[in-house]
C-alpha cells in the first residue's frame, strides 16, 4: 500500500509521529499475531501491543532501516513477550480460581471453548521459545521456511531443525496430556 | 531438507488429535475495532505510563476522573482475565477439546469470546469524555490549550507535543483508507464504534492460513446467528480464494451445515456421505452425521 500523502511534511521528510502512525497501521496485525504466537495470553494482548508500540515510539528516531522492519519489530515483541510471560506466571498463582467456578452455570460452553484454546497454549508453553516460534509461524501462520529464516535472521537449516525438534516436543506434550486425561477419567476410547 | 507438509493439513503425518488441536489455534486475528482502541489508548495514556509509570498515571487520574476510569478499566481487565485461562487449562480433558473442535467452536469464535471482558473494558476506556477531550484538543489545535489531561500528557520523554497530534495524523492516515471521508474530529469516535475492516496491507507478511480460517470463522458465525446468505458468501469466497486450502475439511463441514439449514436436506445428505467417506476420522464427522440424520 502506498504511503498516504499526509504522512509527509512539506519538505518531504517523514515525521516521527507519522512514521509511528503509519507503522502502527501497517504492522498492527503482525505485532498482534507475533505476540500471540510468543505465548502472550489473549487477554493480555492489548496491553502487550500497547507496550510494544511504546518501545517503538521511543526507539523510532534511532532506527535505521537496514533489515526488514518486521525483524526489528519482532525483536521488540520477543522482549515484551518474555517479560509478560514472567509476570503472567506470577499473576496466575495470585488469581487462580477453583475449577468449580469455571464449569458451573450457563457459561459452560464459553468456558469450554476458552479452556480449549488455553489448552493449546499450555501445550505450546512446553516448547522452548525458539522452537515454539518456528512451529507456530510454520504450522499455524502458513509462513514458508524462507520467510521465517528472514524474519528471525537465522539460516534456513536452523528453521527446519527447530521445526523438527518442536514437532517432537509438541507430540510428547500431547501424549502427556492424553495420559493425564486417561488417568483422571475413563479411557478416552471407552466413551460412548 | 525440503519443506515438510504442515501439520494442519490432512495426510501430513500429524495424528488426528494433534491436527485438531492445531486447527483450533489457527485464527488469532485481532477482533475488529480493537486496533483503533489500542491506538486511542496509546495516544491518551501511553506517554504518561512511559514517563514514570503508576505515579504519573495516578496524578493524571486525579485531575481527570475519566482518564482514571480508562486506566483502571484497562488494568482491571488485565488483572482478572488470566485467572480463568490459568486454572482451566490444567483441568480440561482431551474429550472435551475434541468435542469443542468438532462443533467448530474453537477455530474462530474463541478469540472473540475469550476477549469480551477486556474488549468491553477498553471500549469503556476509549469512550470516556476525557479521552474524547484529549482527542478533540489534539485534532483541533496541535499547539493546544493546556487542559489538565494535557499537562499530564506533556510530562514525557518524547518530543513535546508529539503524542497529541499523532491522533489527528493517524486519523488522517486512516481517512485515506476508509471509504467515507470523515471530518478529522469525527474520525476517532467513529473509528472506535464502527470502523470498517481495513483492506489487508501488502507490506504485512500474509498469513494465508489465518485468512482462510477467518473466512471460515465468518461463515460459522453467520450460521450461528442464522444469517445464511452471509454464511454462503463467506464459504464461496473461501472456496474461490483457497480452492485447495488447508481447511477444506472445515469448509466442507460448514457447507453441509449450510445446505441442511437452508432446507436442501437431500443435497446435504449426499454431500455428507462423501464427506464421511473422505474424512472418516474428522473431528467434524459426528456433527456431519447429526445434520443428515
Amino acid at each position: 500500500m502506498a504511503e498516504p500523502r499526509s504522512n509527509h511534511s512539506s519538505n518531504g521528510e517523514v515525521m516521527p509521529d507519522d512514521r509511528l502512525a503509519a507503522l502502527y497501521r501497517e504492522q498492527f496485525r503482525f505485532v498482534w499475531r507475533s505476540l500471540r504466537r510468543l505465548g502472550v495470553a489473549e487477554s493480555d494482548l492489548p496491553d502487550a501491543v500497547h507496550d510494544v508500540f511504546l518501545v517503538v515510539h521511543k526507539k523510532l528516531d534511532d532506527y535505521l532501516p537496514r533489515g526488514k522492519v518486521t525483524s526489528w519489530l519482532y525483536a521488540i515483541c520477543l522482549r515484551t513477550a518474555s517479560d509478560r510471560r514472567r509476570s503472567a506466571a506470577r499473576k496466575r498463582e495470585l488469581y487462580a480460581l477453583p475449577i468449580d467456578e469455571l464449569t458451573t452455570g450457563d457459561s459452560t460452553a464459553l468456558v469450554e471453548r476458552r479452556q480449549a484454546l488455553s489448552l493449546v497454549d499450555e501445550l505450546l508453553d512446553q516448547l522452548p521459545l525458539e522452537q515454539r516460534v518456528v512451529f507456530t509461524f510454520f504450522e499455524l501462520d502458513g509462513m514458508s521456511g524462507e520467510e521465517i529464516a528472514e524474519l528471525l535472521q537465522i539460516p534456513i537449516g536452523t528453521v527446519w531443525s527447530r521445526l523438527r525438534l518442536a514437532r517432537r516436543c509438541f507430540r510428547e506434550a500431547v501424549e502427556r496430556l492424553r495420559a493425564r486425561d486417561e488417568f483422571r477419567t475413563k479411557p478416552w476410547g471407552a466413551r460412548p | 531438507m525440503n519443506a515438510p507438509r504442515r501439520w494442519v493439513e490432512t495426510d501430513s503425518g500429524a495424528r488426528p488429535l494433534e491436527r485438531a488441536l492445531l486447527r483450533g489455534a489457527l485464527d488469532v486475528e485481532a477482533p475488529e475495532g480493537i486496533e483503533e482502541r489500542i491506538w486511542a489508548r496509546l495516544v491518551a495514556l501511553g506517554p504518561v505510563v512511559a514517563a514514570g509509570g503508576a505515579e504519573l498515571a495516578g496524578s493524571a487520574a486525579q485531575t481527570s476522573p475519566a482518564l482514571k476510569s480508562a486506566a483502571s478499566a484497562a488494568s482491571a481487565a488485565h488483572a482478572t482475565t488470566p485467572s480463568a485461562l490459568a486454572s482451566g487449562a490444567a483441568k480440561i480433558g482431551v474429550g472435551m477439546i475434541v468435542k469443542s473442535v468438532a462443533v467448530g467452536a474453537i477455530a474462530g469464535t474463541m478469540v472473540l469470546t475469550g476477549y469480551t471482558g477486556i474488549d468491553a473494558a477498553l471500549r469503556r476506556g476509549t469512550e470516556t469524555p476525557a479521552i474524547g477531550r484529549v482527542d478533540a484538543r489534539s485534532t483541533k489545535s496541535p499547539s493546544g490549550g493546556p487542559s489538565k489531561a494535557g499537562s499530564a500528557l506533556s510530562i514525557e520523554q518524547a518530543p513535546a507535543g508529539a503524542e497529541p497530534t499523532s491522533t489527528a495524523r493517524f486519523a488522517a492516515v486512516r481517512a485515506t483508507t476508509s471509504p467515507p471521508a470523515a471530518a478529522p474530529s469525527d474520525v476517532l469516535p467513529s473509528a472506535v464504534s464502527a470502523f470498517a475492516p481495513l483492506p489487508s496491507d501488502q507490506s504485512q507478511p500474509k498469513s494465508k492460513l489465518g485468512e482462510e480460517a477467518q473466512l471460515l470463522r465468518r461463515a460459522r458465525e453467520a450460521l450461528r446467528r442464522g444469517d445464511l446468505p452471509a454464511a454462503s458468501n463467506a464459504l464461496d469466497t473461501a472456496t474461490h480464494t483457497f480452492p485447495r486450502g488447508a481447511l477444506t475439511e472445515e469448509r466442507e463441514a460448514l457447507s453441509i451445515e449450510l445446505l441442511a439449514r437452508s432446507g436442501q436436506r437431500e443435497a446435504a445428505r449426499l454431500r455428507a456421505q462423501t464427506f464421511l467417506r473422505a474424512f472418516p476420522e474428522s473431528p467434524y464427522a459426528a456433527n456431519v452425521r447429526t445434520i443428515t440424520e
